[in-house]
């Protein structure tokens, strides 16, 4: 009788995670490499995959509400990632991470193509496809997520980069390890910064969320104070969508670490535009991540780097910053003041309930852990 | 009432290259079986477990994978196949409870393979300064400073004697791996070289020697150890002379390019700063062989020679064995005057307009001049 009842109770619970939201439909989402991370509402997970040139939305079900109360440390992700997937620690690679706003449920995709890591300017995409989805629970537990029947939605991306054309200075690779960079959901959009096949590669994709028709696709340059010159062809690494004095704009940090806002009304399809640079935040550097966070009642942005350490912006020195950078930076920084924290070598950073963020952090001894740090830190 | 005596269960390992893996308990008893049937997907994963290592710490995970009952036992498919080297444990929580750890079976294939050491002559000048091992297939990179060895004529392996680089220096393909002598104990007159010396003598002789141990990116191991002599002799402190690279045309639009080189040259900038250039500038594709010791490049186009002129273009960073370059020494007197300034080589040679009018240039015979003036 128990049994039966636990069977029933299963296949309910497998029925409610069926009911399909609009546009979405069941079954493997073909999803060749998971470049980028991000959450939709409603739990909704969204897998950019750069391979494909296409974002994909997976309802995975993960809408239990969970809150934070002090949140602990997993210490050493890559040797508990390495037991789970039955390879060595030094073979696992975290490509990207995201946690679920409403599960505070932590997803990582992962490869195991850590060995290609040869030089420090070479990113996980660079090396490998990311063919995992691992989740990390409350209780610290690493769960491959199944993902051969869920309800998922597709967008494809126009006119993703050629793989053919060559990376202009990563030795044997193509540019099309870039063309899905960093996404990030805001008020019914999916942003989506990449490289495309356009003469000015570097894109910003505008994707509706709940998906359907009407992808646009911008393509943008800026002024690189560090390399004292516009670019065209660097792709957004990390970026926020953020009003500045009553505009939408989207906040872009690229490589060798240029700060650049871009009015979101402008970015319309077929059109090139260009950014202005308000921050050089010193160069020989990736941002890896920017979230933005609340404490004491005001909103900052924090980013993670890969060879500085997590810088704060106060959008308010942005919107009174009038100037812009279109001269070779002297010096090693310019633009907007920022602040910096302790806390080096942050791999991935996000939002971790309103309280907390969550930095997926290689430490000294070498180990890499996932560390919660309170919002009162910043 | 006696209970008849229970079959003894085991666990069986199923971990050759190329099938499915998996982990399965047999001969359990039929009555264990069928409870079995009844269980749901947790439950069964709970049965049986697989994790990495000997002894699984108490927040390990278990390793990814499906459980599922067989008409002969209970299955454990892992989502991604062993891998070769790695230790894993199956633990069966049955009555007895079992374990089993195993590693998975070496995958087949071609075992790798040291293909070529350069420099590949049996004599090298004490201060050389790189050394290439060109691999079969694409390698392993990891620990690769534990399995390659320089050793001296008594088997001692030399300590220090290339820079560390963490899992060494490889080409993209993973089939190349550069050995570099520490420039610090080549230089003359700097701190490392003065405390330790130069790693090699001349006189001695010396083997490289690549350890059994070496696996290639999927795991299979060389299963030999690999062994190149060589002896070395007296240093080379001069830098190639340009006059001394002698060219022979093609003899026909089919043959190939031959250049003797003024001295053994190294191997890894021999594909790189030695071209071929047409006249339009762009560089002329085709299949490049190395052989005399580094002292022969031999350029075949892919496709024939067209009419017209062509440049063989010499970057002066060309180096020898010794690192000493076409317009700079690697190890000078910092005292002495400045070297000039670096610029690029050009030898003409062509092909005139018209069917089989050949060759225009060079030759086995008198020298072309160098440095050559660039293409006009």
């Amino acid at each position: 009788m128990k049994k039966v009842l636990l069977l029933a109770l299963a296949t309910g619970l497998a029925g409610a995670a069926q009911a399909e939201k609009p546009g979405f439909k069941t079954g493997r989402p073909e999803i060749l490499s998971m470049s980028a991370l991000g959450f939709a509402p409603e739990g909704v997970l969204l897998v950019g995959d750069g391979k494909s040139g296409a974002v994909f939305a997976l309802d995975l079900g993960d809408t239990t509400p969970r809150e934070l109360k002090d949140p602990k440390p997993v210490t050493d992700v890559e040797a508990k990632l390495a037991a789970l997937l039955g390879a060595t620690p030094a073979d696992v690679l975290v490509h990207d991470m995201a946690t679920n706003p409403i599960s505070k449920n932590v997803y990582l995709a992962v490869s195991r193509g850590r060995a290609g890591m040869s030089s420090q300017w070479l990113l996980p995409n660079d090396v490998a496809d990311a063919s995992v989805l691992v989740r990390i629970d409350g209780d610290a537990r690493f769960s491959v997520v199944d993902l051969a029947s869920v309800p998922f939605a597709r967008a494809a991306l126009p006119n993703p980069i050629d793989p053919g054309k060559k990376h202009a200075w990563k030795e044997g690779l193509t540019q099309r390890v870039d063309t899905i960079v960093h996404l990030s959901h805001a008020n019914g959009v999916v942003w989506v910064s990449g490289l495309s096949n356009e003469e000015f590669a570097a894109t910003l994709w505008r994707v509706p969320y709940p998906f359907a028709a009407g992808v646009t696709a911008t393509t943008l340059e800026n002024y690189h104070g560090a390399h004292g010159k516009y670019e065209t062809d660097a792709p957004i690494r990390a970026f926020v969508q953020y009003p500045i004095a009553g505009r939408s704009e989207i906040l872009a940090a690229y490589l060798c670490t240029p700060l650049v806002t871009f009015d979101a009304g402008a970015l319309q399809d077929k059109k090139h535009v260009r950014g202005r640079t308000v921050a050089e935040f010193g160069s020989g550097n990736y941002p890896v991540d920017m979230i933005v966070y609340k404490n004491e009642g005001r909103e900052k942005i924090l980013i993670a780097n890969s060879n500085l350490p997590l810088m704060i912006v106060d959008p308010k020195d942005i919107e009174a910053f009038k100037g812009e950078i279109t001269s070779e930076v002297p010096g090693y920084t310019a633009g907007v003041h920022y602040e910096v924290r302790s806390s080096g070598s942050v791999q991935q950073l996000d939002n971790y309930g309103d309280a907390h963020v969550v930095a997926l952090q290689r430490l000294m001894s070498g180990r890499l852990d996932l560390t919660p740090y309170s919002v009162r830190r910043f | 009432m006696l209970a008849s005596p229970a079959r003894a269960a085991e666990i069986r390992v199923a971990s050759a290259a190329g099938a499915a893996h998996a982990v399965t308990v047999v001969g359990a008893p039929a009555e264990v079986r069928s409870g079995w049937a009844g269980l749901d997907a947790p439950a069964l994963g709970r049965r049986l477990q697989v994790f990495t290592g000997d002894a699984p710490g108490p927040d390990q995970p278990t390793v990814a994978g499906a459980v599922r009952a067989t008409e002969t036992g209970l299955e454990f498919r892992p989502l991604f196949p062993f891998v070769s080297g790695l230790r894993y444990t199956a633990v069966y929580a049955g009555d007895p409870p079992l374990r089993l750890t195993f590693e998975a079976e070496p995958p087949g294939g071609p075992v790798p393979r040291v293909v070529s050491v350069f420099p590949s002559g049996g004599r090298l000048p004490e201060n050389t300064l790189r050394l290439y091992l060109a691999f079969s297939q694409p390698m392993e990179p990891r620990d690769v400073e534990r399995h390659v060895h320089l050793l001296d004529d008594a088997g001692r392996e030399l300590e220090l004697a290339f820079v560390e680089i963490p899992h060494g220096l490889w080409d993209a393909a993973r089939t190349r791996l550069t050995l570099i002598v520490h420039p610090g104990r080549l230089k003359r007159g700097i701190a490392p070289g003065e405390r330790l010396g130069a790693p090699l003598r001349a006189g001695r002789s010396y083997a490289l020697r690549v350890d059994a141990g070496l696996r290639d990116a999927t795991g299979r191991s060389l299963g030999l150890d690999f062994e190149h002599r060589f002896e070395a002799v007296a240093a080379d402190r001069s830098s190639p002379r340009p006059e001394g690279v002698m060219l022979a045309a093609p003899g026909s639009p089919t043959a190939p390019l031959v250049v003797d080189l003024p001295e053994a040259l190294d191997e890894g900038l021999l594909h790189r700063l030695l071209w071929v250039e047409a006249a339009d500038g762009e560089a002329v594709p085709g299949r490049l062989t190395i052989d005399r010791e580094e002292r022969r490049w031999t350029f075949a186009p892919e496709r024939p020679w067209a009419p017209g002129a062509y440049a063989l273009r010499l970057h002066p960073a060309l180096e020898d064995r010794a690192g000493n370059r076409f317009d700079r020494l690697f190890d000078r007197e910092l005292a002495a005057a400045a070297p000039e300034p670096a610029r690029e080589l050009a030898l003409r040679f062509g092909f005139e307009v018209g069917p089989c009018r050949l060759p225009s240039a060079g030759g086995r015979g008198p020298r072309a001049p160098w440095p050559g003036s660039p293409r006009a």
